[in-house]
């Protein structure tokens, strides 16, 4: 009996492996519940891979932009808004990349480890962006594809975001796929568009003078309407600027005086310029957004002529809307500013947070006399050109782009932003194949700020 | 161990501590399976009469045995204890998946309950213990043959027999038999001759098995072989040597029948195979298991029921999202004490029959349980084999108690009263 009472020590030690997987069992179970509980087949949250059952979304002023009732997600009840927000939210099957019903499902599903899906909590998800702006936005670039985006650029809050084309999730055009008029209607713009900036990237290059040409406020520049390089490439200008200085050269968006400083940057300072502007980066967001990063395409072996044209925003140069605001929101605060973001926390039933917006530092860092200087040069290209009765009562600091298009139209570029620091927000618009940037972007950029000013008084 | 000691240990001292523990267990107990019944019966207009008969005779039940064995006879029930708290769960969880199948599985409980008391009975007498081991050896081989020949295949395996409305398992009952066979021959003598028939009666119904394509319950069979035989002979060497037979007849068998292998394909895969058999069960259990959180969404809030053999082989899963993993770990950690107090038991039975059987019904429930839990969560290959106690179905039910029969009879102080139990307990 001795002897057997040894073997059952098998037993024992059968048991005890047991126990060892199952707690093995729990750890994998447990680190990757969230994982399997949030797959798209998990009827408590979806149907047919239809997102049904998350917490609502709402915008600044408390209005519900998705919430879900007796199963069934639904939007705003305003069309043009569903169609403003169509790209943030995200449609419920996945067609967007990039809505927050996805990048936030998690937090808006409600699920936890503890608690599994508990029906009766919900949890809201709040955004800085206000609704009706930004439906007054998606108006303002009708008909034309594009983007606009305002941004706090001392806080780093994006208050308004539209991006065209767009479509409304309770009817979806049966010809989406085929119709030219919603290409690309999948994409947010502003993130993932990759537009040629024309004059607005004169901003940049400016910088660059200003940091690289000891003597650039004494010279003066003389346009006779076009310039010969010397590779023997010719810039041609927008009008014949006659002789000019290198602030008037912005104000009036001489292609000849950039072209020129361009060139005798070289592409390597030009290069580095753009890396400052965090134009060559992709953003990732807080939001959980990732941009497209931009492309400069010059280097050593580019010509004088190439490096002019890109100097000017022009050929080879290609810039992210988002990156470009980012970049003017920092010469806008001084030389540095937050990573702009849109969703402000996520909050459950209680209203303890169950997600709050870290703010982030873009990574643009501009010597602050570099951007007090840009600053005043883009104040007078409003005040001394444009004219400030074209922004009603704001003092606006800006630059317009022509971004020219072979056998297209124009896409029209703004960038700018109030001086006034007591209304702290700066703009980016772009509409595709719309004519000139005053006409076109400057104006929405305008209307769109005029309208954000009347709401906050 | 001194039994005589034991038997004064429970009721006999007023407000001894494990009196008033086993005391507060059961009401416990009852008071969870209140909560259940109010939940179950609030959901189930329809069966409402019905159910609530079924689940207070269970509840009343419990404590008719409480009283009888506890109180009266002064024994120790904690084995008892897990199995009335784990048959109430398939209880609860059969009457809100498939209400009109719970009518059988109550009956099958106390049909259990029925099988455990007669067992222990039986096996008071230890000379009775090798009376019927060749009937019983030649009724398992036979009655596994017979559902060979006349069973139909259901969900790919044949082991099925269908008596009029009454469809049962065979296999699940010849585990019991495998048991007592295995013990009994190894008590009588440590001969050669006693393991060469058990030998070839083991490969009998694992081949019988095999045949029936019940990989999983052949599985099962063979390991409680492997840990019986090495009871008898303690020999590791055997126990290797059959192992390696054993390796290489399944590769001689899958060389021949490679599309056996295909039902194991997408093991550790199955994320690739979410929306075909291969992966759906499997998947479905790790997701909704996930989603019930460590305290459920409640019986009846789940969507695991939906998928078929929610109640059987993936009853753990549907325990998790319903009634929370934390209800999920702890059956399963009950199942493994379960074994743990059969280890305990073997040390001190009254001869190596009770230890061997004990030992043998405690590893097929540990296999048992390991084939079906991380079967569904994609550990081990999925087998489709039920979770003892917890499972719906009625052949499994009453197998289980038969097995922890085999655990209670090791338990001297089971038989306080029997004089010969006394002696042998002395002797040790």
């Amino acid at each position: 009996m001795k002897t057997i009472n040894k073997r059952i020590l098998l037993l024992v030690g059968v048991t005890a492996l047991f126990l060892a997987v199952v707690a093995l069992l729990m750890f994998s179970m447990f680190t990757n519940a969230n994982t399997y509980a949030l797959k798209s087949v998990n009827q408590h949250i979806y149907e047919d891979n239809i997102l049904i059952n998350a917490g609502d979304i709402v915008d600044s002023n408390g209005n519900i932009l998705a919430t879900t009732v007796n199963g069934e997600r639904k939007y705003s009840d305003n069309q043009t808004v569903r169609k403003a927000f169509m790209h943030i939210i995200g449609d419920n099957k996945g067609f967007i990349s990039g809505g927050l019903q996805d990048t936030f499902r998690n937090e808006l599903s409600g699920y936890s480890l503890i608690y599994g899906f508990n029906k009766d909590s919900s949890n809201t998800l709040n955004l800085t962006l206000d609704a009706d702006l930004c439906a007054y936005a998606y108006e303002q670039l009708r008909p034309y594809k594009g983007t606009i985006a305002v941004c706090n650029y001392k806080t780093g809050e994006i208050v308004c975001i539209a991006t065209s084309p767009s479509y409304d999730m309770y009817n979806k055009p049966a010809d989406i796929d085929t119709n030219k008029d919603f290409d690309g209607v999948y994409i947010n713009r502003l993130y993932g568009g990759l537009y040629t900036p024309g004059s607005v990237f004169k901003i940049v290059t400016a910088m660059a003078a200003i940091e690289n040409i000891d003597d650039i406020f004494t010279r003066s520049f003389t346009c006779n309407g076009s310039h010969i390089m010397s590779d023997g490439g010719k810039i041609v200008c927008n009008n014949t600027h006659g002789k000019i200085t290198f602030e008037q050269a912005l104000n009036r968006s001489c292609n000849v005086a950039f072209a020129i400083i361009a060139d005798e940057l070289g592409a390597e300072t030009l290069n580095s310029a753009f890396s400052q502007a965090g134009l060559d980066k992709s953003h990732k967001t807080s939001d959980r957004i990732t941009s497209y990063k931009g492309s400069f395409g010059v280097d050593s072996k580019s010509n004088s002529s190439e490096i002019g044209w890109a100097g000017i925003g022009q050929s080879t140069t290609l810039v992210n809307p988002y990156a470009f605001l980012t970049y003017v929101c920092a010469i806008a605060n001084g030389g540095t500013c937050y990573e702009p973001y849109f969703v402000s926390s996520v909050t459950n039933d209680s209203g303890r947070y169950v997600y709050q917006a870290k703010t982030a530092d873009s990574g643009i860092n501009i010597n602050p006399s570099t951007a007090a200087t840009l600053k005043t040069m883009m104040r007078s290209t409003v005040s001394d050109f444009y004219g400030d009765y074209f922004f009603g009562n704001l003092k606006m600091c800006g630059k317009t782009g022509t971004a020219e298009r072979d056998n297209e139209k124009p896409h029209a570029w703004f960038a700018g932003f109030s001086y006034d620091e007591n209304f702290p927000y700066a703009v980016v618009a772009v509409l595709e194949n719309s004519g000139s940037g005053l006409n076109y972007a400057g104006t929405a950029a305008s209307n769109v700020l005029q309208k954000l000013q009347k709401s906050i008084k | 161990m001194e039994t005589t000691k034991n038997t004064k240990l429970y009721f006999g001292k007023p407000g001894s501590l494990y009196g008033l523990m086993s005391l507060l267990i059961m009401l416990f107990l009852t008071i969870y399976q209140a909560i259940m019944s109010y939940c179950v019966l609030s959901q189930n207009n329809e069966y409402f009469a019905e159910f609530l008969i079924y689940f207070a005779t269970f509840i009343i039940a419990e404590w008719i045995y409480y009283f009888l064995f506890a109180v009266v006879q002064n024994r120790h029930i904690s084995l008892e204890m897990i199995a009335f708290a784990l048959s109430s769960i398939s209880l609860f969880v059969t009457a809100s998946v498939s209400p009109s199948k719970t009518k059988t599985q109550f009956i099958a409980i106390f049909a259990g309950l029925a099988v455990y008391i007669a067992m222990v009975l039986y096996m008071r007498s230890t000379t009775r213990t090798s009376v019927l081991r060749m009937p019983m050896a030649i009724i398992s081989l036979a009655l596994l043959a017979f559902t060979l020949v006349f069973a139909s295949y259901t969900n790919g395996a044949k082991n099925w027999i269908y008596i009029g409305p009454i469809s049962v398992q065979p296999s699940e009952f010849v585990k019991l038999a495998f048991i007592y066979v295995g013990a009994a021959t190894l008590d009588k003598l440590q001969s050669s001759r006693s393991l060469t028939a058990y030998v070839f009666f083991s490969v009998g119904c694992v081949g019988l098995l095999g045949l029936m394509s019940d990989f999983g319950t052949a599985l099962i069979y063979f390991a409680t072989f492997l840990l019986i035989a090495f009871l008898r002979s303690g020999d590791i060497r055997t126990i290797v040597l059959v192992c390696t037979a054993a390796v290489i007849g399944v590769i001689l068998v899958l060389t021949m029948k490679s599309y056996i292998l295909n039902r194991f394909a997408s093991y550790r895969h199955i994320w690739e195979h979410m929306y075909d058999s291969g992966g759906y069960q499997q998947t479905r259990t790790l997701i909704y298991s996930a989603s019930g959180g460590l305290f459920g969404v409640g019986i009846g809030n789940g969507h695991l029921r939906e998928i078929f053999a929610a109640t059987e082989d993936l009853i753990f899963g549907l325990v998790c999202e319903e009634l929370g993993m934390l209800t999920g770990f702890l059956i399963v950690a009950c199942l493994a004490g379960v074994c743990l107090a059969a280890a305990y038991n073997a040390k001190f039975a009254r001869s190596t029959f009770f230890t061997i059987a004990a030992c043998a019904a405690a590893g097929m429930i540990i296999v048992q349980t390991a084939l079906n839990v991380f079967g569904v969560t994609d550990f081990l290959p999925l087998t489709g084999v039920t979770l003892p106690f917890v499972s719906r179905g009625g052949s499994s039910m009453i197998c289980s108690w038969g097995l922890l029969a085999f655990i209670k009879a090791a338990d001297s102080r089971s038989y306080p009263e029997t004089p010969r139990n006394r002696l042998e307990g002395k002797q040790r």
